[in-house]
């Protein structure tokens, strides 16, 4: 599969930050939804109510989302991604698709510094794709790149090559998420195995300390490359596990802003005059429910479709998010390049889902055991599923799952009928392969349909979004039409901060990029 | 004294063994492995399958064990599976902040205990008395994740006196440390403050009716002599063994109220590594708590000696 050879550049020099101040002037009032432009200002500490879990800052073995929340911070990417997932300049000023799609050149920033004082180089890229394509280094985030990239060749001290075993589009947006950090190799052979507590990165902000489900402090790197940048002297993480504490905290003023704040919680934030609450528009997440479609019960189509008409999804929303949020059609998520805008999805139909249940089968009913997590959030889900699906006659046995075992379960096959969250990444093949291709590695359901296949293969070999996007999109409808999962609802996320404020924006990914932001005096 | 103490050692030791091996079948058969865990949703199965090898997860149950116990006799507590922290690094930051918590509760719920206890019983059946008994009631029967945040809604969100949350270490600004383990210390004593003022109450009653003290007033004895000597002490007994069996409790506590307030504690140290079958730093903390307890009991024991001179330890 050939394609055209794409060039992304970014003008360096002094320009750039005239441009970046422009720019954000022009862009702030619409970004953020606030009519004063302002001037970023300089200085001061980011207090942060910081979700908890952090186990490692080495990007290279981050498994968690809070970790995510930190490196940001410390570390570069070689690209970035915008709010709507487009792939921007970073560590990498620009880079070209070779015609037959298997090598892909990136030119680098130069006169990058590490916080430990050694160059970032062409070298520096080999070492640390080397290090996860490495199978002793058993990093996670060995899965996006070994599929594709044979080798990383450095062409000259600010020019790196990937070399492809295929054309693989996917590979830029991994770059943009954790497979693409950078990380001092002078670091990771001094500290070894401790590297995760003392990381060092390029990013605008040095590490300080960690003390774990504690607190994690930063502060301002000055000899980070992009000029002007960062705003903050300091950044302090304070690991707050319940919710409501966390958006309490804002409150009182013992931190500045706090992500992951619950939908029940919302309203008495809204009302507190000192603080913006913002919540994701649109939603980047889904819940779903899931089920074997290769074993009984669940190979029965009708069965399926029966189960996925007799839920009420607008009622799930006013009940679980407070009517924040939006019900669930398929996939990609709306604002997505990739989302489908003329997809239906099913429709709250109990009658049409009656007929289909005595189709499948199952006239007098359907009973059978449902594996819910163990947190109240997912509890309330599965009961009012429950109290829904109770009224086309099929009943749901709960069966309670410790929250950590959940996946484990589910990945290892051992249980038949549950409910699940994925987040977005920033590349469709991302969720669509590894869901719904018969070789994706978090196909749980046991789904298969060659059509589907062919058309997630071909998509991920085109590297244009535009000619991508009608590949997903028929695979989407089929993938939703067959029901390996049933999609419930794209569920609402919020963060509250302090209205000193300035510059908050979502990415998709749902991951809070806390080195944009200042503080108004 | 020192049979009596090698016995103790002996029988903490087997305790120790015993938990250990416990707990490691349990993990290892009621829940699954931590290798999907360790790796998240983004792993592929060959990375899996590496590091499981890697860990010696294929290996039988008893075989794993017994490397274990080995390592340990040498002085190696291993890595913790998810941070890759040294466990006796990762329980060595957690313990002060658990030491300390239970340390300020078990003095709150003395000095709040025992000065109620006394204050009740000085004015029995009086106006005083019946809000003390309503605290007190409230205090043992309200749960205390209920009482944390209401603590949290009154100090630190309207009157804005504490922080709601997190810990300062004691060495960097030793008041911050104290001012954000008030709330934490008075949440985690309320259960045991109210039952400690409630016995003391009982027993001061019933030791004011006792022949002895009707004695030492006939003698002419002052009334404070009288309740805070001869009345109080002899009621301290059955308070002290009371706190005994609470400390092993307090550590239990200590989970919730480390949870809410987010102290880094051993608490929550404990229960993210059973929940993430961290097996190495679960063995660890649960050989730390093992000690810690039989300690605690054991001095408890001495103090009862040097209370009542009816006890005596050989």
């Amino acid at each position: 599969m050939a394609a055209t050879a794409t060039t992304h550049t970014r003008p360096t020099g002094i320009t750039v930050g005239a441009l970046i101040l422009a720019l954000a002037g022009v862009l702030a009032p619409t970004i953020a939804g606030r009519a004063d432009a302002q001037t970023p200002v300089r200085g001061g500490t980011l207090r942060i109510g910081w979700i908890p879990d952090a186990k490692t800052l080495d990007p290279h073995f981050s498994v968690q989302f809070a970790e995510r929340h930190v490196l940001y911070l410390v570390f570069n990417t070689l690209v970035g991604l915008d709010k709507s997932f487009n792939v921007i300049p970073e560590l990498a000023r620009s880079w070209q698709v070779a015609p037959d799609g298997k090598r892909v050149t990136f030119q680098l920033q130069r006169g990058v510094k590490f916080h430990d004082g050694t160059d970032f180089t062409a070298e520096v890229v080999k070492w640390n794709i080397d290090r996860i394509l490495d199978p002793a280094t058993k990093s996670p985030q060995r899965s996006q790149l070994e599929p594709a990239v044979a080798a990383v060749s450095v062409v000259d001290p600010y020019t790196v090559a990937f070399e492809m075993k295929k054309p693989f589009a996917p590979l830029l947006a991994a770059l943009a998420e954790r497979p693409g950090f950078i990380v001092s190799p002078a670091a990771v052979k001094k500290w070894g195995e401790n590297f995760g507590q003392h990381p060092v990165g390029t990013g605008p902000f040095r590490f300080v300390d960690f003390v774990q489900d504690s607190r994690v402090t930063l502060e301002r790197f000055d000899g980070y490359w992009e000029k002007g940048k960062p705003y903050f002297d300091k950044v302090v993480y304070h690991v707050v596990p319940d919710p409501t504490v966390r958006s309490t905290m804002v409150r009182t003023g013992e931190v500045d802003i706090a992500t992951d704040v619950e939908a029940k919680d919302v309203p008495l934030l809204q009302a507190d005059q000192n603080l913006r609450v913002s919540e994701m528009k649109p939603p980047a997440r889904w819940t779903v429910l899931q089920w074997q479609v290769d074993k009984p019960p669940f190979n029965n189509k009708a069965l399926r479709e029966a189960i996925a008409l007799g839920i009420n999804r607008e009622e799930l929303k006013q009940v679980l998010l407070r009517g924040f949020g939006e019900v669930a059609r398929g996939v990609a998520t709306p604002g997505l390049w990739w989302q489908d805008p003329n997809l239906k999805g099913y429709g709250y139909n109990p009658e049409l889902a009656k007929k289909k249940l005595a189709e499948a089968g199952y006239p007098n009913g359907f009973r059978y055991k449902f594996a819910v997590e163990n947190t109240s959030q997912w509890i309330r889900q599965a009961e009012l599923l429950q109290g829904q699906l109770q009224k086309i006659n099929v009943t749901l046995d709960f069966e309670l799952v410790n929250t950590a075992d959940a996946y484990a379960l589910i990945v290892q096959r051992k249980t038949n009928w549950t409910h699940t969250r994925w987040t977005q990444r920033a590349d469709p093949h991302g969720l669509f392969y590894i869901l719904f291709h018969s070789k994706g590695f978090a196909n749980s359901t046991g789904y298969s349909n060659p059509k589907v296949n062919e058309l997630l293969d071909r998509a991920a070999v085109i590297y244009e979004p535009e000619r991508r996007k009608p590949l997903y999109h028929e695979a989407e409808r089929l993938i939703v039409e067959d029901a390996p999962y049933v999609f419930l609802n794209y569920t609402a996320e919020f963060a509250v901060m302090s209205r000193k404020v300035q510059n908050w924006v979502w990415v998709p990914d749902l991951i809070p990029r806390f080195r944009d932001l200042w503080l108004e005096k | 004294m020192w049979v009596f103490v090698l016995r103790r050692i002996a029988t903490m030791l087997f305790a120790i063994l015993f938990l250990t091996a416990l707990i490691f079948v349990l993990m290892q058969a009621v829940l699954g492995d931590p290798v999907v865990l360790m790796l998240g949703r983004d792993a592929d199965p060959a990375t899996v399958a590496r590091l499981r090898q890697d860990l010696g997860f294929n290996r039988p149950t008893h075989v794993q064990y017994l490397d274990w116990l080995g390592r340990l006799l040498q002085g190696d507590w291993g890595r913790s599976f998810r941070t890759p922290q040294p466990v006796l690094e990762a329980i060595i930051a957690r313990l002060p902040v658990t030491l300390e918590l239970t340390f300020l509760s078990l003095v709150v719920a003395v000095a709040l205990g025992v000065g109620l206890g006394v204050l009740a019983a000085v004015r029995p059946y009086t106006r005083l008395d019946f809000g003390i008994s309503l605290l007190t009631a409230f205090g043992t029967a309200m749960p205390n994740f209920w009482i944390a945040i209401l603590l949290i809604l009154v100090f630190a969100l309207h009157l804005r006196v504490l922080p709601s949350s997190g810990s300062i270490p004691f060495v960097e600004d030793p008041l911050g440390n104290l001012r954000a383990m008030v709330l934490p210390a008075i949440t985690l004593s309320a259960a045991y403050f109210s039952n400690v003022a409630r016995l003391t109450r009982a027993k001061i009653l019933e030791a004011l009716e006792s022949e002895y003290v009707r004695t030492a007033r006939a003698k002419g004895v002052r009334e404070a002599r009288v309740l805070l000597v001869h009345a109080l002490r002899n009621s301290l007994l059955p308070v002290l063994s009371v706190l005994g069996v609470s400390i092993s409790r307090l550590f239990g506590g200590a989970v919730v109220t480390e949870t809410i307030f987010a102290l880094p504690g051993i608490g929550i140290l404990l229960v993210d590594s059973i929940l993430s079958r961290d097996f190495p730093v679960v063995q660890g903390v649960i050989i730390v708590i093992t000690v810690g307890v039989f300690l605690t009991n054991f001095l408890v024991e001495l103090a009862y000696a040097a209370v009542d001179p009816r006890i005596r330890i050989g």
